[in-house]
């Protein structure tokens, strides 16, 4: 399990303490359209207390589709809403689909990216 | 040890995708009609700024930080109006729509060239005119579905 950002280092402390108060929740990402960021199967820790600001990777409910939960980038802000995408756009649907998200359907920004450390023989 | 961790966690964690969840393929002019707006509206408002008198500091702060944000906004929206047009032009146009629209890439060329004036500039004729060439990018998109898709602004 290695942290893939320096940065995010330096926030563990911090964020293990707000997961453990219930202001963080973990999600385990699957498909690739966040590549080369985030891959399938990496547990990424949520921030529930905080906007996602343009440039972050976010976490939403998906605005037309109950249920489903999208892992995005978030490209821009309006009011009350975000604008979704995909970091390799061939791969992925987003805001280009579904349009803007309003505000109340994301969970907020990643914190925390978490890789598997594979063995060299797995 | 870690790894172990790792997996108990991954069993807990809630899955958010970031694939492809409905048919890819899906494009609409629309994501570029919207951030063009935003352009056009933010140029606008540039041009209605006065400027207030300059010794009074507090309205001085106000002013410049509703320019700047202004400013930002216009940019900001310039270039994703850029990629939203270049990804329809990349993505969607094959080469049988080329033949049946000869000049499509001097519409796109032109269209991507007025973002680029439009985010440098802050002219409203440009901005206008920015509106349409993505009008006439809707009207061919639209023709090659076979669809009759009314030019509908978000912002009236």
């Amino acid at each position: 399990m290695i942290p893939v950002a320096l940065k995010q280092r330096r926030r563990l402390p911090r964020d293990l303490i707000a997961w453990a108060l219930g202001r963080r929740r973990l999600f385990k990402v699957q498909g690739e359209s966040m590549a080369p960021q985030l891959r399938p199967g990496d547990l990424v820790l949520v921030d529930l207390r905080t906007a996602a600001r343009p440039g972050s990777i976010a976490v939403s409910r998906h605005p037309v589709k109950p249920g489903t939960t999208v892992i995005k980038r978030v490209l821009s802000r309006g009011e009350h809403t975000v604008w979704l995408g995909s970091d390799d756009p061939l791969v992925g649907t987003d805001s280009r689909h579904f349009g803007s998200v309003p505000d109340r359907l994301v969970y907020g920004p990643v914190r925390q990216i978490w890789r598997r450390h594979s063995p060299p023989n797995a | 040890m870690l790894n172990q961790i790792f997996d108990k966690l991954s069993d807990k964690a809630t899955e958010a995708e970031a694939h492809c969840d409905g048919p890819c393929g899906i494009y609409d002019p629309a994501s570029a009609r919207v951030a063009g707006e935003a352009v056009r509206s933010m140029t606008k408002k540039l041009l209605a700024l006065t400027p207030p008198d300059s010794s009074d500091a507090e309205a001085m702060v106000r002013y410049h930080n509703t320019m700047s944000r202004y400013i930002a906004i216009k940019e900001e929206q310039a270039e994703i109006t850029k990629r939203e047009l270049l990804i329809l032009w990349t993505d969607y146009f094959k080469p049988p729509h080329l033949a049946k629209y000869p000049d499509l890439h001097t519409i796109f060329w032109e269209a991507a060239k007025l973002c680029s004036s439009c985010k440098v500039e802050v002219s409203a004729q440009h901005a206008d005119e920015l509106m349409a060439t993505i009008e006439k990018i809707h009207g061919i998109f639209w023709e090659t579905k076979g669809r009759e898709v009314t030019w509908t602004l978000a912002g009236g």
